[in-house]
Formats: C-alpha cells, structure tokens, sequence
C-alpha cells in the first residue's frame, strides 16, 4: 500500500523557519534582563563609553577636520608593525604597550607636550587599545585627549590622507 | 545510504546549535561584529544581530530531527554562502575582524582556517540539500 505522505512546500518551510526564527528572537530579547534595542545607536555606545572613561571621543570624519591643525598630534597606539603597514599622515607612533612601562618617557620622547591636543586612534571599532592609552596618557597629565572611535579602518573609509604601507 | 544522510543531517544541525550559542549569550558582541564588517546599514545591524542565531538555532534544531527537511539544508546552505561572502569582501576591503562564526570572543579573525572551515561546512549544506530535495522528489 501506499504511503500517503504530506509534502510541505518548500516556501511554507522557509516560512515557518523564518517565522520561527523570528518569534523565538522577539520572546527571548524580551525575556533578557536588559533588552538589548533592535535599533542599535552604536554612535552614542561609541561616545558613551568613551565618555565614561572621561574622554572625548570623535569619528573619523570628525577628526579629519584636525589635522594639520597646530597643537593636534595624531598618535597611534597599535603596534610598530601594524603602524608601518600605513597610518594617518603625520601620526606618530606610541604602541598601547608602553603604557605598562614608562609611558611619560616615551611620550617625551615623541616631543608630546600637556598643551597639545593629542587624537589617539588604534585598528578599528573593536579595539580598546586607543582608549587605553587615552586613559593611561590622561592619568600621567595629558589633558587634552581625543579617541577617534572607528580607528585608522574608519579613516580609511573617511578618505583621510595615510602613509606607509604598500 | 539513509543512515549516512542521517548522519550528515544530524552533524550540520550540531555545527549549526554551537554556532549560535555565544551570539546569544551575547547579542551585543555579535552585533559589533556584524557592524565591524560594514556590509549592513547601521539600522539593521541589531536586529540581525539577534535573529540572526535564533534561525540558525531553528534550522539546526530542524536537520537534528528531520523537520522541514528542504527548507533547513536550503536555509543552511544558503547562510553559509553568505557568510563567506561576507568574509570574503572584508578580506578584499582589507577589514580585520572577528570571523563571529562559532564566537563573539577575540579568537577568531578572519583567515584562511575560517575561509576552509566554512568552506567545508557550505560543502556539507549543500550535499545535505541536494540529498534533501532528492528524497523528496522520490517520495
């Protein structure tokens, strides 16, 4: 005999997959302690957490305006490997590493004075290493401190003018 | 040749379920991820960000028991393309960033271990799919 089967259309399959995906999403996020917004403002977390820190954050097409501007050194903080693959035009190098050594010294060593407005940027959004130095430079008397939050990945993006590198 | 269809089956929905374990214990993460690869605009990234692993939860949990057989290998076969094109285009850009395939933590950039390990998870959808559409023209 045979088998009577009841074939479901692939679409109603995908449908209720997506229907299903959906819903368990919804009643989940609802479910968290702090529903994390279907609409990120990933602009203000950006500015926030900077701003927690006591620091002044930027984008990058913020800090483009800046540059070349007296008293405003880019500094940045990834390694000399990754500085020598390409940086922001006239940046200087300060690895986020020489925090954890004498970092005033090295600072000195760049000509960084207190006065000057100093705009700090590492990889990308990810990072944490330019908000680490920021706060590091900070604690050791540089008042004058910018983040630029999306780094030298949003700089590129943003059209600034580079160096080094291929 | 039932049992090694099952066996695939039921490997790819494994693959899928721990796929989408840490972006739901941390939508956030996962979310600055998907933003990091600058593919979606802004306004979206958080909603996909947290449907995103809930369909992968869906079609994984399907292939595990044989439910909308079609419509999960297809789902699967289908996000896996995308998600190696999505890697592919941040290598092109040059963007350096977390993979987010199986872990929101920073352990796992994009390279060429994620590019064959997904490549062969695509290979494993999509037999998997061919097989799926197979059966069901015979039954």
């Amino acid at each position: 005999m045979a088998r009577a089967r009841l074939l479901v259309p692939v679409w109603l399959e995908l449908f209720c997959i997506l229907l299903l995906g959906g819903g368990l999403s919804v009643a989940m996020n609802m479910a968290r302690e702090t529903p994390l917004p279907w609409v990120i403002d990933f602009a203000a977390m950006d500015r926030s957490d900077a701003l927690r820190k006591g620091l002044e954050a930027v984008d990058a097409h913020g800090a483009r305006i800046m540059l070349g501007k007296p008293g405003v050194v880019f500094l940045d903080a990834r390694t000399p490997e990754e500085f020598a693959m390409g940086h922001v035009a006239g940046a200087k190098n300060l690895p986020q590493e020489t925090m954890y050594g004498d970092l005033d010294a090295a600072a000195k060593v760049l000509g960084l004075t207190v006065e000057d407005r100093i705009m700090i940027y590492c990889g990308n959004l990810l990072c944490d290493k330019s908000k680490e130095l920021a706060e590091a430079l900070r604690t050791a008397g540089y008042p004058y401190i910018t983040v630029i939050t999306d780094g030298y990945e949003g700089w590129m993006a943003a059209g600034g003018p580079t160096e080094g590198g291929i | 040749m039932r049992v090694v269809y099952f066996l695939l089956r039921f490997a790819l929905g494994c693959v899928f379920l721990a796929a989408a374990w840490d972006k739901i214990v941390d939508p956030l993460a996962f979310a600055k991820i998907v933003r990091n690869y600058q593919i979606l605009p802004e306004l979206l990234v958080g909603g996909v960000a947290q449907v995103l692993p809930w369909i992968e939860v869906v079609v994984g949990m399907c292939l595990i028991t044989g439910l909308f057989p079609r419509g999960a290998s297809f789902s699967a076969t289908l996000m896996m393309a995308v998600f190696l094109a999505a890697m592919a285009w941040a290598k092109h850009k040059g963007i350096s960033t977390q993979c987010g395939c199986f872990t929101t933590k920073a352990d796992d950039a994009i390279s060429a271990r994620t590019f064959i390990r997904d490549g062969s998870i695509l290979a494993l959808a999509l037999l998997v799919a061919v097989d799926s559409f197979l059966r069901a023209k015979r039954a």
